[in-house]
């Protein structure tokens, strides 16, 4: 089956899990931000694990079927239509050959996903079909949604229908984290500040990281000497504003980390966009 | 013996922390410790190891509640490790670089900051001999060092939006080449014409961490050479190379 990419949207990039393992090199890791509804949309379709699944942000794709298929959309709320006749998220649903997928305007949320059941015919790199956003034309990446490109996937006839259960909880605006590696060089007057404070997710933000506005916070005098970052980590910028590191993100860094948030902070992160608030709040025994 | 520190890294990950210092010394550790870890029995709970210049941090696949027996492992691994002075092959590069003034993109800051002439400069710069401490930042960035202390200058005030692919920057005592286009805010004193990131490349990267760099001086014609001979699959990298023996 051939699909045809009609409108790419904003930006709409094929996913897997990424490229674990090369960090040591400077390559980041990649992959679907929110790795729950990633893993849920392949498996009510009978996919195998690591199945590649487009991840759609704020603007959905536009895209041709030429053949039949089945396909499961999950993830933030973008009204999803089939001929223009809007359908229910977390279903697996059929498209016949000659049909057209679109999306309206995303009401709530940022990101959503469209798994396609089937094998898909794509270029993997370093053992990821995920982008390469650092020093790669991204009009040679096949990852990311291009008008005109075509996408082939040998089809699977996996009969599970299963509606997802999907947890309400993406609108909530409190991060869970855990403490990160230089948590203890900030003050407890600095940490309570920084949890009891709102952050506005700023314009510039994106797949390597979403930058703050809010509250600066004290940092601080011990300079530290670069070591890895990761997917979730928080760091504190030399002005004093908290910037959370996402899966694009580079492998390592000079400002001191406060937080790490787990695949389940990320998940949850994957749905906000520029202008949504969050808090940061302290896991127990983190 | 290794002096340490296991650090908490949220659930899936631990950092060890050597002594906090850019030396050869420590960096010599984390290599070694680095062997060790890839080659022992850990491996399997290991998804990812990042070393950097002081530092190591691991990714692991366990359970929450198995990650101090985790721990306690790497903590006995630790302890019986030797520093054996027998390092493997090191693999010393000469890469060329153009410092001509159409590249040098802070040749006047330096000048007026460092009190040297630009000449000066490209001679300390390339009569060093740098080891790479560590890769990161972008895909195959390598962080050299150590700069004689007369080429110590602080970053720009303002990173640049746009460093050219192939940029030679130094700041502090470290000095680096940007292997893809990039913001960054180093200062620029030349450019590489052979790329250290390579997507099409069986092994995209071409520096590791521990090898070790030497600047040759080239001019804008022997420059634009290289970049051909590279292009039309002329230049075998493996000539960059010194023989170790």
């Amino acid at each position: 089956m051939i699909i045809k990419v009609i409108k790419p949207g904003m930006f709409s990039t094929i996913q897997d899990y990424g490229r674990s393992g090369w960090q040591h090199k400077g390559i980041p890791v990649g992959g679907a931000l929110d790795r729950n509804t990633f893993d849920q949309v392949n498996t009510i379709l009978g996919n195998d694990l690591n199945t590649p699944v487009i991840e759609a942000t704020i603007i959905g794709p536009t895209l041709y079927f030429d053949s039949a298929c089945r396909i499961a959309v999950s993830g933030s709320l973008m009204r999803p239509k089939i001929d223009n006749e809007v359908f229910e998220m977390n279903h697996v649903i059929q498209i016949e050959g000659g049909q057209t997928l679109s999306f309206e305007r995303m009401s709530m949320g940022c990101r959503t996903y469209i798994g396609i059941g089937g094998e898909w015919h794509i270029k993997r790199w370093l053992g990821s079909v995920s982008p390469m956003i650092y020093g790669v034309n991204y009009d040679l990446q096949s990852s990311i949604l291009k008008k005109g490109q075509t996408i082939h996937i040998t089809t699977n006839q996996n009969e599970l229908d299963i509606k997802l259960k999907v947890k309400s909880d993406k609108a909530l605006k409190d991060i869970y984290c855990h403490k990160g590696p230089e948590f203890n060089l900030f003050g407890q007057s600095t940490i309570d500040l920084l949890l009891q404070a709102e952050y506005k997710i700023h314009q510039n933000s994106n797949r390597m990281g979403y930058r703050l506005t809010g509250n600066h916070i004290r940092t601080p005098d011990k300079k530290m000497i670069s070591s890895a970052v990761l997917p979730g980590t928080v760091q504190i910028t030399n002005e004093g504003a908290p910037i959370i590191l996402l899966n694009d993100a580079q492998t390592t860094g000079g400002y001191p980390r406060i937080f790490q948030l787990d695949q389940h902070s990320i998940n949850l992160l994957a749905h906000k966009k520029p202008g949504d608030v969050i808090t940061f709040k302290l896991l127990k025994n983190g | 013996m290794i002096n340490y520190e296991i650090k908490s890294y949220g659930p899936n990950a631990i950092l060890i922390e050597l002594e906090q210092k850019i030396s050869e010394e420590i960096s010599l550790k984390v290599n070694t410790l680095y062997d060790a870890l890839q080659t022992s029995e850990l491996r399997r709970n290991i998804k990812f190891i990042i070393p950097a210049y002081a530092s190591i941090t691991i990714g692991v696949d366990i359970s929450i509640d198995k990650l101090s027996d985790f721990i306690n492992e790497v903590k006995l691994l630790i302890e019986h490790i030797s520093i054996s002075q027998n390092q493997k092959n090191i693999r010393t590069w000469t890469l060329p670089v153009c410092y001509d003034e159409e590249f040098a993109l802070d040749a006047y800051r330096c000048v007026s900051n460092l009190e040297l002439t630009f000449q000066e400069i490209i001679e300390l710069h390339s009569q060093g001999k740098y080891m790479v401490y560590m890769m990161g930042f972008l895909p195959g960035f390598p962080y050299l060092g150590i700069l004689p202390e007369r080429l110590n200058l602080t970053r720009l005030d303002k990173p640049r939006k746009i460093v050219p692919k192939g940029s030679v920057g130094i700041a502090g005592l470290q000095t680096g080449i940007y292997p893809v286009q990039s913001p960054g805010g180093w200062n620029i004193i030349g450019n590489c014409p052979i790329p250290l990131f390579d997507y099409y490349a069986k092994s995209p990267v071409l520096l590791e961490r521990g090898d070790k760099v030497k600047f040759s001086p080239v001019d804008k014609k022997r420059y634009h050479e290289l970049k051909k001979e590279f292009n039309n699959n002329q230049l075998n990298l493996l000539d960059l190379l010194e023989d170790d023996n």
